[in-house]
């Protein structure tokens, strides 16, 4: 084992990485091999089944995206996913029943995520409320907000034919999952951002030891409340991803994702901490939770066994990372 | 080193420290020493670009404690930004004073050190699982061995950078030994766990 963590090219890419890599492909194959038995019928190799996974990947993988800047500075952020949904509703409920432009609707959308993640970095940073209690509210206040605007109703982004269907070209263009692409790129912006720009700098190092910060002349409350808008801006983009994919939306829903983002950062190496992040890491957690998704729903199961799925990988991926931690200290 | 500079090196607040600078120069005048203390007290506590009091020793110290999480990755980079933390630490200003450069450059690099280890003493440090949980008393100086550790071996070996690293080590090492009774032996344990622990997490 020590030789192949030695192995150069392990050595770069990073050990725990390729068990993730060498995860996604196990459970494809696991999934390959099991869906046509158990579901008679069905195929899990299939072009239609691999785009839907990774339909389900983009808006995990943007909240994950977020999350991870959170969870970098020693804070977590609980309310990811009612903000996504509330995000999609308010915007689309501006496109469809007061006849707002899309594009002004899509900026809706990113500015509702960025409100409420300054909401959330306001109260941690300037005010010291824990992440956890700040971000269980925002929960339930996006929650609610969605609701009422929407009047408890769900709504319906334009369909393909509308005229006005033009941002689900973000996810899929003549079969090219663009979304992919977009993904990687956003990916990659926060992956130099995070590593090589002082903000990262500063975000990393408030995680580990937050007071030396401070006294080394940096203004943490400053650069904790930016992780929490970076994390607020990414929920934006997971929403106008989740339209672009699934179209409806329902109000009341959106606390079984917040799961999901967070066990795709810590599966991908994220510190529980603070002060340690993965970017890629991030993101090969959220194929590994999409592909997941996909192959208990091609298995004939129903969704609720996603979220019994969902709750053990958080118990475990946490469970493996304080055990870690407490072997070697 | 006379007692005013004991003095000196053992307080941390910028201010105090440049006060007890003026009372080294009344009493003794302008000498090499001094004029050492003073390049190295400009270069720790004055930044043109920042309107707040900074420590930039106490930030690059920081700033090599996040390089040996990037350096695995992107060695060349992290080591261009190594150099440039090294020398912000004025550890390249020293040799021009000879022996006693040396001496003083190490009092200043342990009284940084002094410092970094008293903020592990805070409650954000000992910070667990999304700062629902913390760490226990007892844990502290293992998790800051490891620091330690990072500082004086783990970043050198893995840049192959020891010799540049060499005063830093010295008083990273001499400042943590000094202040944990099993100093010695838990950096000695990090070194054996593994060229250690370098797929820890923090």
């Amino acid at each position: 084992m020590e030789k192949i963590k030695n192995n150069k090219v392990v050595k770069a890419i990073g050990f725990n990485r390729i068990i993730l890599i060498g995860v996604i492909i196990l459970l494809y194959l696991i999934f390959a091999v099991l869906t046509p038995v158990l579901h008679s019928g069905a195929d899990f190799v299939t072009y239609d089944r691999f785009m839907s996974a990774l339909n389900y990947a983009y808006f995990i993988g943007f909240m994950a995206l977020g999350v991870t800047f959170v969870i970098a500075t020693g804070g977590i952020d609980f309310s990811v996913g009612p903000v996504m949904f509330a995000s999609a509703l308010i915007s689309g409920f501006c496109l469809m029943k007061y006849n707002i432009p899309l594009p002004v609707c899509l900026i809706i959308s990113l500015l509702i995520g960025l409100a409420f993640g300054t909401l959330n970095g306001y109260f941690v940073a300037y005010r010291f409320l824990p992440s956890f209690i700040t971000s269980m509210a925002s929960m339930q206040i996006a929650k609610g907000i969605g609701s009422v605007f929407t009047k408890t109703q769900s709504v319906t982004w334009p369909g393909t034919g509308n005229a006005n269907s033009w941002y689900r070209y973000l996810v899929k263009w003549n079969n090219i999952p663009t979304g992919l692409i977009i993904l990687i790129a956003v990916a990659v912006i926060c992956a130099i951002v995070l590593n090589k720009t002082k903000a990262g700098r500063y975000m990393l190092c408030i995680g580990s030891n937050k007071e030396a910060v401070r006294l080394s002349g940096v203004n943490t409350k400053k650069w904790e409340m930016l992780a929490y808008m970076i994390c607020g801006l990414m929920v934006g983009i997971a929403a106008i991803f989740y339209v672009g994919a699934y179209t409806t939306v329902q109000p009341g829903l959106g606390d079984t994702f917040n799961n999901e983002a967070i066990a795709a950062c810590v599966m991908g190496g994220t510190s529980m901490a603070g002060g340690l992040a993965s970017i890629l890491g991030s993101i090969i957690g959220a194929l590994i939770v999409a592909l997941m998704q996909e192959g208990i729903l091609a298995m004939g199961f129903t969704i609720s066994y996603q979220y019994v799925l969902t709750g053990i990988i958080v118990l475990v991926a946490v469970t493996a990372d304080i055990m870690s931690r407490k072997r070697k200290s | 080193m006379t007692e005013q500079y004991q003095a000196y090196f053992s307080e941390s607040d910028p201010e105090k420290r440049k006060k007890l600078l003026d009372a080294i120069e009344e009493a003794d005048g302008q000498t090499p020493a001094l004029e050492l203390c003073r390049k190295l007290w400009r270069l720790r506590y004055e930044d043109p670009k920042s309107k707040r009091r900074v420590d930039l020793f106490l930030w690059e110290i920081l700033e090599l404690l996040c390089l040996y999480g990037t350096a695995r990755i992107m060695k060349k980079s992290a080591k261009k930004d190594t150099e440039k933390a090294l020398k912000a630490l004025g550890i390249s200003l020293a040799s021009d004073y000879g022996q006693e450069g040396e001496q003083i450059l190490q009092e200043e690099l342990r009284n940084t050190v002094r410092l970094y280890l008293k903020t592990c003493e805070s409650k954000s440090y000992g910070r667990r699982l999304f700062g629902l949980t913390e760490l226990k008393d007892q844990d502290r100086p293992a998790r800051i061995a490891k620091d330690m550790w990072r500082l004086s071996m783990g970043l050198p070996q893995r840049l192959q950078m020891t010799e540049e690293f060499a005063p830093l080590a010295k008083a990273v090492r001499e400042e943590f030994c000094s202040q944990y009774a099993d100093g010695e032996a838990l950096l000695q344990k990090k070194e054996e766990e593994g060229n250690g622990g370098k797929n820890q997490k923090q």
